[in-house]
């Protein structure tokens, strides 16, 4: 299993709501598809997993609602606002033009 | 379980986040997840647990970081809220000052009241563990309460008991001129005193500031302890705190007095209202005062005692212990017969000390924290109503709001932090205003010696806070619900006279203005009930002539014997009777306002008393030319002649009351009374008067009978204190020479005050005219709320409905027609107002009629000339409300208005 590596602040927000445009989904969800996205190199804990979705839902970007998971256990979904996708996009752009910029940094050497 | 679910329905309904226990689910979910991947990775159950607990994490710390995230957020909002709020306040500095200025009016007067009833009513005695002390006293064989104890008494008490672990006697605070030694200080100041035993201080706990306090070693030889503890509040007044002060000496009465400690701040004593300047030793009483009631007569009931129970007693058995004590003593002090008597001792907690305060304060402080209860609330309502008009003109500000995403709950929040800091600020302006206001009613309240120690304390605090929140959350509720029902989309439009928004507020604002009405309405029949009574009180004939009378009290020295005095009251009388302005005068023992004495049990010549009755009687003791003086008519036979002396048949004087109850309609002239029987020193029957009152004007004139001082000397010239002088003219212009001719009579007898009748008639009136004065302007305020609140509503209806108006003076309509249209609006309010304020207000008046018979004379809850009065006043108050709106209606140019818009 590969090590957990420290997610920059601010950029799990942003993993977050990405996973999130896809669908709505569960916490326990969220967790389990950055970590297949990624290849099991992001492993998201809990404990910083759920401070950051209050965060965000107290931020209105988006909101929460209990419903029936799989085997019909209560679990509660997050889904996207229209606010969280303008958010995205907002981020979405900024780590762009972030990423773009160390890329350039990191070639130079 | 349930009260956790109340509390999360709680936080999310205030927007808060989301409860504990739903976190708690959402993580317990997170983690079976975990452990349901693991099985299905083949991991034995156990092991698969193991594992997700490892890499699940300290799950306290995650709920620790969510909580403070909603406490910030809370906080955040909260800033946001005060620093909107206080813009809107600094926007519109006019409104605001109103509100805060009709709510410091509310909330100031409640925290002035209950100031006082805190220290009146509820405080505790500043002295260590007041919770265990009690005082005592007796009922008698009929059942009356007895308190007051003699010295002897007192003295077998304290030894003997064996209930208390401690037992005082007090007198109650009186008055005493002092000379300070040594210096150039005023002769003859006055000071007010307090005789205690010598247990006093050890007993309360109460240890001095400086020096010493007095101990029982400071009261055992009668006048051998000439000593003095003196009040904080007299060091710092009277000595400006002087460090030097111990050893310094008085002189009062010719005894020198040698100042031994001073009390510590704020202690008082054990009775609420009083606050001596110094406590003396009672062994000195002989020393101090003249009257024939020495320290060791048996028969003279002049203690208070209090002490502390020893642990183990309950007060129950103590009463049961001092009551075969009591009778004992009775025995050993009185006599045999009066051992015999049966009483039943009463034990009974003073934590708050002795509550002759509270008694008398009861009721009047009750009427009055409910009469200033409803001033707020009719503050609230007028404030609730402003509010609402303005949060009318603010729904555009709002909808915008909204439409930028502010939620309802957020909206209701802000409009609440607004009113309550509204309150608060009223609050913290009332605090200062019951400082001041606290003072200007005690010295309204109660008597002039009364003295309360008001000062901010916790309660006081406490209840201002608890009262401004509520004011706060009460008047803001109604515009915010208000905000919420309006039709936001609407009132984005620019339709300022139309939208449904403005309607509905329109109405809400129309039934804020009844209720305003009804309760001003109850405000006003209370006011009524009490000016009534007091109207009625004032018109009573109290039975004697009150105008152009001066009340002269005399203090004779101590020491000075019963037939030297009566030698000096007769040069007085005659000195006096030779002034020029002077019609006649007399001197008495007591007079209307300074009372009587009860003497008893008499007996009257043919008369069978009824099994039971009571055979105590009241009596002054009078030297001829009283009746002539008080103005008081001789009905039948004669006043009392200077010949009535210790040579003829004893004489006795009667008035009406007593002449109809003992003899019918037979005349009572030379029928005889007697002291317990009839043939036992028997008082002639000379004349009748007519009644006069004694106590207070509302009295039930008691049986009264009057004997000659001339006769009675011997028993009565010790206590013989007023002189009574009728005077041609007002009777201001001669009391400096008066008090001049009696001062330079004897230096045996010294004028302490000169007042006139008129003045001590109005002085018992003092508690019903300050309810009169307090509820008539508190009545007054809620009217000119009311009013303000209803010409705002009646010029908001003339703007409203100005092209309507335009429209129908283009039809034809006269001025007068509008004028009258208006104001039927007005009235119509107002009539609704008082069709629901009537029956509430009776409602009320008869809920309280216990509370209020005690406190008015002659007048029933539901008096009919109140009711009408009232409807008149508020009516009256309506129309000029009314009116100037109403006439800017009628002034409206057609042309313009119809244009208006």
């Amino acid at each position: 299993m590969a090590h957990q590596l420290d997610l920059l602040q601010g950029t799990l927000d942003l993993l977050v709501l990405k996973t999130l445009a896809l669908e709505p989904m569960h916490g326990w969800g969220i967790a389990q598809r950055i970590q297949q996205v990624s290849n099991d190199v992001l492993q998201v804990g809990q404990g910083s997993l759920y401070p950051a979705l209050h965060r965000l839902e107290q931020r209105g970007w988006i909101e929460s609602q209990w419903s029936a998971s799989d085997n019909n256990r209560r679990a509660r979904f997050y889904s996207l606002t229209r606010a969280g996708r303008k958010q995205l996009e907002k981020e979405l752009g900024e780590w762009q033009k972030l990423s773009a910029a160390i890329a350039l940094i990191l070639q130079q050497g | 379980m349930s009260i956790k679910k109340a509390v999360s329905r709680l936080i999310k309904r205030f927007g808060i986040g989301h409860s504990s226990i739903e976190l708690d689910e959402e993580l317990e979910f997170h983690l079976e997840k975990e452990i349901e991947q693991n099985l299905a990775a083949g991991m034995s159950p156990h092991e698969a647990r193991r594992r997700a607990l490892i890499s699940f994490g300290g799950v306290q710390q995650t709920r620790e970081s969510i909580r403070q995230l909603y406490w910030l957020r809370l906080w955040d909002r909260l800033l946001q809220d005060l620093g909107y709020a206080l813009r809107m306040m600094r926007k519109n500095p006019l409104f605001t000052a109103i509100v805060v200025g009709v709510l410091t009016i509310g909330i100031g007067a409640n925290t002035a009241i209950f100031s006082i009833i805190d220290v009146v009513l509820l405080k505790m005695l500043p002295i260590r563990n007041p919770e265990q002390l009690v005082s005592l006293g007796y009922h008698d064989e009929r059942g009356k309460l007895f308190s007051d104890f003699s010295y002897p008494a007192f003295q077998r008490i304290r030894d003997r008991n064996e209930v208390f672990a401690g037992v005082f006697a007090a007198q109650n605070q009186t008055s005493l001129r002092i000379t300070f030694t040594g210096r150039g200080g005023e002769q003859n100041e006055p000071a007010t005193i307090k005789l205690v035993s010598g247990t006093y201080f050890p007993v309360l706990g109460v240890d001095a500031v400086l020096g010493r306090t007095l101990t029982p070693e400071d009261d055992t030889v009668a006048g051998a302890h000439p000593l003095a503890v003196i009040s904080y509040g007299y060091w710092k007044r009277r000595l400006t705190l002087d460090p030097q002060v111990l050893g310094k000496t008085f002189a009062a009465n010719q005894t020198i007095f040698t100042i031994v400690g001073v009390a510590p701040p704020g202690f008082f004593g054990e009775t609420v209202g009083e606050a001596p300047d110094m406590w003396l030793p009672l062994a000195m009483k002989d020393q101090l005062e003249s009257d024939d009631t020495t320290l060791n007569s048996a028969n003279t009931f002049w203690l208070d005692i209090l002490g502390r129970l020893k642990p183990d007693i309950s007060p129950a058995r103590a009463a049961a212990a001092m009551t075969v004590l009591l009778k004992e003593v009775n025995g050993e002090t009185m006599g045999p017969k009066a051992g015999r008597m049966e009483l039943r001792a009463q034990v009974k907690p003073a934590s708050k000390g002795l509550d002759v305060l509270r008694q008398r304060f009861f009721h009047p402080l009750r009427i009055l924290m409910a009469v200033v209860g409803l001033v707020l609330l009719v503050a609230c309502v007028s404030v609730a109503s402003l509010l609402t008009a303005r949060a009318v003109a603010r729904q555009k500000e709002i909808a915008v709001r909204v439409t930028l995403g502010a939620s309802n709950r957020r909206l209701v929040q802000q409009l609440l932090t607004e009113s309550i800091l509204l309150a608060s600020m009223s609050g913290l302006l009332g605090l200062l205003l019951t400082w001041w206001m606290g003072r200007a009613l005690t010295a309204f309240l109660f008597d002039r010696d009364v003295a309360l120690n008001l000062g901010l304390n916790n309660q006081v605090l406490l209840f201002t806070i608890v009262v401004s929140i509520l004011t706060g959350t009460v008047f803001g509720l109604a515009p915010a619900v208000q905000v919420l029902r309006s039709n936001l989309v609407n009132s984005l439009k620019d339709d300022p006279v139309g939208s449904g928004g403005l309607k509905r507020g329109l109405g809400f604002r129309r039934a804020l203005v009844v209720a305003q009405i009804a309760l001003c309405m109850l405000l006003v029949m209370t006011a009524g009930l009490f000016v009534r009574s007091l109207q009625k009180l004032n018109n009573i004939d109290p039975g004697f002539n009150k105008e152009n009378l001066l009340l002269v009290t005399m203090e004779p020295q101590a020491g000075v014997d019963s037939a030297h005095l009566k030698s000096i009251f007769q040069e007085v009388l005659d000195k006096c009777r030779d002034l020029p302005g002077v019609r006649s005068c007399s001197v008495s023992l007591g007079s209307f306002g300074d009372g009587a004495i009860t003497m008893g049990p008499m007996v009257a010549e043919g008369y069978i008393p009824k099994p039971g009755e009571d055979a105590t009687l009241e009596a002054d003791v009078i030297s001829p030319g009283f009746f002539t003086t008080m103005g008081i008519p001789v009905l039948l036979g004669r006043d009392f002649r200077p010949q009535d002396d210790s040579a003829i048949p004893k004489v006795v004087i009667i008035n009406e009351t007593l002449a109809r109850y003992y003899f019918g309609n037979s005349s009572p002239l030379g029928k005889h009374l007697g002291w317990g029987r009839i043939d036992r020193r028997p008082l002639e029957i000379v004349g009748v008067v007519k009644d006069s009152k004694y106590g207070n004007l509302g009295e039930q004139t008691p049986r009264f009978f009057y004997l000659p001082f001339l006769q009675q000397a011997d028993s009565f010239a010790g206590v013989i204190r007023l002189l009574e002088v009728r005077t041609m003219a007002d009777p201001g212009m001669v009391a400096a020479e008066v008090r001049d001719k009696v001062n330079s009579t004897t230096s045996s007898l010294q004028v302490q005050k000169i007042n006139t009748m008129m003045i001590q008639v109005q002085d018992s009136l003092r508690q019903q005219s300050m309810l009169a004065r307090l509820a008539s302007s508190f009545g007054l305020f809620a009217l000119l709320l009311a009013s303000m609140g209803l010409y705002g509503i009646m010029s908001h209806a003339v703007t409203r409905r100005t092209n309507e108006i335009g429209i129908r003076m283009a039809l034809g309509a006269q001025r007068s027609q509008i004028l009258w249209m208006m104001l039927r609006e007005a009235l119509l309010l107002v009539a609704v107002g008082m069709i629901v304020g009537i029956p509430a207000a009776l409602a009320c008046t008869r809920l309280a009629s216990s509370l209020i018979s005690g406190l008015v004379f002659g007048v029933k809850a539901i008096e009919p000339n109140v009711i009408l009065a009232s409807v008149l006043i508020l009516g009256l108050v309506a129309l000029l409300a009314g009116y100037a709106p109403a006439r800017r209606a009628a002034r409206i140019s057609p042309l313009q208005a119809i244009r208006h818009e």
